[in-house]
């Protein structure tokens, strides 16, 4: 009997503590609960005084430097409009969560954006596996969402309300393959990462590789993020002869393969996309990186008088001026363009109203680091440009300016 | 008598059907109940395996994969049924664990707890690599919805039904389990396995079955979660998973039903809430195990019990008092 | 005929590079499989040490090699001082640090008689606060820890090889020597093998198994310091440097059998062979699922491991 009443007791006591941290978690914004009391139904936060947009991406783990960049430049975008008076008049409030990189939390983290803070859009995480995987709940709730990962796995898979900010990485792993095709290479080596990124890239190149039929593939490794030793596979690519190597991964662990690549002997050619193009690549790479060719959208220079366009300029100096230091990434680069395309739609739809956001994106025109962007087709795709760039002598060249100097 | 015996059962019942009854216009809510609910599956599983029969394990992770792969891989690849995929999911779960089992339970300890480590990192290397079977980092998307008698369970609130039918179920079948004589050898062995091996129990036999059962509700918890998010990828079944699963544990208090129950949903909310801490999170996720591991021998379960024995002598102090007066 | 010939050439040019090929292959390898053994053996001493004095099991050596780093990168990279007075500083920052952890964690677990399973997620979640502390001090940024030799790479029988990883066959081959002999012909040592053994017999014949205890702690996150600071011109510095590393170590610990002090370069040696000649001949995909198989497999047929580490059943 006494069992039986310790069993309820504990019981009961474990609902009435849900309740109590349940309630005491939202105690944070209570002001605003009472505010969504009376507007769940309707369109979402039309009574608050604020424009509330969501972020989340990876701020802890492994993918911890490149999300928390694309954080700042978020909260930059920010500032900037709200200095300059707003969206609609009001306010704009950005609500950051950390995913840790794992989907599962990406998940949570969407749905708490659009249910409990009831944001009116998101800027997305640079991984796309999570802007897949929380793109069902966002479309579902006609929230609109500016995935910064450049995958191409949700393109064309029927997503009307997710859009990206940014190149797809399709278009960098063709222009990757020509600048092999360029330098003459003829046995292409790859190392790659597990992660969807670098599968679904290298798959891409291999592809090209195959059906160009100029080159061929002489040898496929891989390798797990955070590996530290890649004496095996760089060994067996040596020994196969390779003269030309394709890498994809995070740029933390690349630049330890170029290192290791150069060291064991390696002076072909290295070949990749934007995240060669990384800080950290070059910062661990050092005197190493030199050889190394990829294709990308944009780069973080090594410094602010290095930037290639006005719009790149004014925002690595804003960028400098709040955080004392350059973005590690290009994923600021997206998330800035990804969070001042989402305002500017609200203020040009004059409404917080998902499908009104939406209608804006679609029949606007809009200009951000990476160019003109212009979504009028449907895709979620805005833009299409991308340069071949080659490191030289500790500096970052075109591959056209390289190509004549060699000559 | 028998009034008194079904008061205490009904009233968590109650309470838990109103509590979801007040939380039902919020999705938000409902979701964390949803996940509450299965971690509470999984983690009273646990609670067989550790809390009841002794054994440790942190490759838990493994079969929470198991169970979620099978039931996405079956359903997307080959249109099986929700249903029957779960089924499939709990029978190559009973498979595995078994594997697992035989050589786990000759290992005591830290050693015990190595084997699980070893077994559920290579459980991840699989799934972040076979990319024909798991299709590897990109994940699974697209999992359908579970349905009941052809009403699908989209909706937040028609799962969290779900959930809290399959969190009593499983608390129901925990507790007939514990309270047959498969669980007093559970236990038996728990407390000595010399002793029990004495008795004439097939300790190897019990460990082995104490493993595959608690690998079965873990399973379960991982195809519902599967069905829940519509979406599987590797990272979420790294061996993070597993320490939470046995931190939940831990922190919720071990060998009784409510303990597993106040962990699950105690932790799992705090996660939640640390939510706007951003970079912090972790850290004070890290801390909060450390407190619990250090103030907290016997978990949430053990303070409360504490604080009732307290409060009733007090209360026996003080109407002894009275009568005095 | 001709065709014959056309074969005949084809299988002696074949034949001849393969050969050529494997040859420098299998030796290149030889020498990568021994320096990066050698770094995980390094590594599982401290696991062993700690196991051998006290009878238990750390998770976060990883993480404490990473901060040892860190620390190191400070001094070196940051302040610009000389290599040695940063490594001995990390070093003795990293036992202070050891004995920290065992007297404010460990100690208190222990001292109410609790199961292992409570040191195993302390250290668990002491390896999540020690990453993240270092994140919110350094950032998530990779960076490069500069070469101490001032050269980059010198040449071994043909494979070129950083001379930080090189060091590490010596510290690991002197840790190995200097530890086992401490431990063994030393009166402090034995006494912290007794302490391990039983510590309630010990603290009876005059033994201070606190101190000998913390000591371990102290020595073993000292030497995973060192361990951080030789990783770091080869691989960089990151807060995820430890994760990977350390788990392989641990294996390697284990597999040369627990608590023995060559057993655990051994173990190291046979990851890194395994390691790198399955990624060279077998599939690079499933390097490590190869390597946590060899770890389960000898759990099951070896548990005490290659050298018969001592088994502590507490």
């Amino acid at each position: 009997m006494k069992k039986s009443i310790r069993k309820f007791l504990g019981i009961v006591l474990s609902a009435s503590m849900i309740a109590v941290l349940l309630t005491g978690c939202g105690g944070g914004n209570s002001n605003t609960d009472t505010a969504e009391e009376t507007s769940t139904e309707g369109t979402s936060g039309d009574s608050s005084d604020t424009i509330k947009i969501g972020w989340y991406g990876p701020l802890s783990g492994s993918a911890a430097s490149v999300g928390t960049t694309g954080d700042q430049a978020a909260r930059l975008a920010v500032k900037q409009v709200n200095e300059a008076g707003g969206v609609l008049g009001k306010q704009v409030e950005l609500i950051e969560y950390d995913d840790e990189g794992v989907t599962e939390t990406s998940v949570r983290n969407v749905t708490r954006l659009i249910e409990q803070d009831n944001v009116v859009g998101i800027v997305g995480s640079h991984l796309s596996a999570a802007v897949l995987a929380t793109s069902d709940i966002n479309e579902e709730a006609h929230v609109v969402q500016f995935g910064t990962g450049t995958s191409e796995i949700w393109t064309n898979i029927g997503l009307s309300y997710t859009f990206r900010p940014t190149v797809c990485s399709a278009l960098f792993n063709q222009a990757c393959y020509d600048s092999m095709v360029t330098m003459g290479a003829t046995k292409i080596a790859t190392i790659s990462a597990e992660t969807e990124y670098a599968q679904t890239a290298t798959a891409t190149v291999v592809n090209l590789i195959e059906e160009g039929g100029v080159m061929e593939v002489v040898d496929q490794e891989g390798y797990t993020s955070g590996d530290t030793d890649f004496s095996g596979q760089v060994t067996k690519i040596l020994a196969s002869g390779a003269d030309g190597v394709l890498l994809n991964g995070g740029g933390e662990d690349l630049g330890k393969i170029v290192r290791a690549l150069r060291m064991q002997g390696y002076e072909g050619y290295i070949y990749g996309i934007e995240s060669l193009a990384d800080q950290q690549t070059l910062e661990l790479a050092g005197d190493y990186a030199d050889g190394v060719i990829f294709s990308c959208c944009y780069f973080v220079p090594q410094s602010v008088d290095d930037a290639l366009t006005d719009a790149e300029h004014d925002f690595l100096v804003a960028f400098q001026e709040e955080y004392g230091e350059l973005p590690v990434s290009e994923v600021a680069y997206r998330a800035y363009d990804g969070m001042n395309i989402l305002l500017q739609a609200i203020e040009l739809a004059g409404s917080t109203d998902g499908d009104d956001i939406r209608e804006a994106i679609l029949s606007n025109t809009f200009t951000g680091i990476a160019g003109e962007f212009d979504f009028s087709d449907g895709s979620g795709e805005g833009i299409t440009s991308g340069t071949t760039y080659v490191i030289d002598k500790g500096k970052i060249v075109t591959f056209d300016s390289y190509l004549e100097e060699i000559q | 008598m028998k009034l008194r015996k079904i008061f205490p059962a009904a009233i968590p019942v109650i309470v838990a059907v109103l509590f979801l009854a007040a939380i039902s216009n919020n999705a938000y809510y409902l979701t964390i109940f949803v996940f509450c609910g299965i971690y509470v599956i999984a983690v009273s599983g646990l609670d067989i395996l550790f809390g009841y029969s002794g054994q440790i394990s942190l490759g838990h992770a493994m079969f929470y994969a198991s169970g979620a792969y099978t039931s996405g891989i079956l359903t997307t690849k080959f249109g099986v049924n929700p249903w029957l995929a779960i089924l499939a999911g709990l029978l190559v779960t009973a498979l595995l664990s078994f594997i697992v089992a035989l050589p786990a339970s000759r290992l005591v300890h830290q050693f015990l707890a190595l084997l699980t480590i070893a077994a559920g990192n290579m459980m991840y290397v699989f799934l972040s690599k076979a990319t024909s079977i798991t299709n590897a980092m990109a994940g699974i998307r697209q999992i359908p919805d579970l349905s009941i008698f052809g009403y699908e369970l989209h909706s937040n609130l028609s799962f969290a039904i779900f959930t809290l039918l399959a969190v009593f179920l499983f608390l129901f079948i925990k507790l007939r389990l514990i309270n047959s004589s498969t669980g007093r050898a559970f236990m038996a062995i728990r407390e000595n396995t010399t002793a029990a091996g004495g008795m004439g129990i097939n300790v190897r036999k019990y460990k082995i079955m104490a493993f595959i059962i608690s690998a079965l509700f873990t399973s379960f918890a991982g195809s519902m979660y599967t069905h829940f998010v519509g979406y599987i990828s590797p990272e979420t079944f790294e061996s993070s998973l597993s320490t939470m699963l046995m931190t939940m544990l831990l922190f919720g208090g071990m060998g009784n039903t409510a303990g597993p129950i106040l962990g699950a949903v105690v932790i799992a909310v705090i996660n939640e809430s640390l939510q706007s801490f951003n970079t912090y999170k972790t850290l004070l996720y890290g801390i909060l195990i450390l407190v619990a591991v250090l103030f907290m021998p016997r978990g949430c379960y053990g303070l409360v019990t504490d604080l009732g024995i307290k409060i009733k002598t007090l209360s026996r102090k003080l109407v002894k008092k009275n009568v005095k007066n | 005929m001709e065709g014959e010939t056309e074969i005949a050439l084809f299988i002696y040019k074949y034949y001849k590079t393969t050969r050529g090929e494997f040859k420098d292959m299998l030796l290149s390898l030889t020498i990568s499989a021994i320096v990066i053994g050698s770094v995980y053996g390094l590594i599982a001493l401290g696991y062993s040490l700690i196991y051998s004095a006290s009878g238990l099991m750390t998770f976060c050596q990883g993480e404490i090699l990473m901060f040892g780093a860190f620390i190191g990168l400070t001094f070196f990279r940051y302040l610009e001082w000389p290599f040695l007075i940063a490594l001995l500083l990390t070093m003795l920052i990293m036992f202070v640090l050891g004995m920290l952890i065992e007297r404010l964690l460990i100690r208190p677990i222990l001292s109410r008689h609790a199961t292992d399973i409570y040191i195993v997620l302390a250290t668990i979640a002491l390896g999540i606060v020690i990453t993240n502390v270092a994140q919110q001090i350094w950032g998530t940024h990779a960076v490069q820890f500069p070469a101490i030799f001032g050269v980059d790479t010198i040449n071994i029988l043909g494979t070129m090889v950083q001379p930080e990883a090189f060091v590490c066959i010596f510290v690991g081959a002197f840790a190995m020597l200097g530890i086992h002999l401490f431990m063994n012909k030393m009166k402090f040592g034995t006494s912290m093998r007794a302490a391990a053994m039983s510590p309630m017999a010990a603290r009876s014949v005059g033994i201070n198994v606190d101190l000998t205890t913390g000591i371990t702690w102290g020595m073993s996150c000292a030497l995973a310091g060192v361990a951080g600071i030789l990783l770091g011109p080869v691989q960089g510095v990151s807060i995820s440097m430890g994760s990977t590393i350390g788990t392989k170590a641990f294996a390697a610990a284990v597999i040369g059998g627990y608590g023995n002090m060559y057993g655990a370069i051994i173990g190291g040696l046979i990851i890194g062979f395994t390691e790198t000649f399955s990624a060279a001949y077998i599939t690079s995909d499933y390097k490590d699922f190869i390597t946590y198989g060899l770890l389960a497999l000898c759990m099951v047929f070896l548990p005490r491991g290659i050298l018969k580490g001592d088994v502590y059943d507490r």
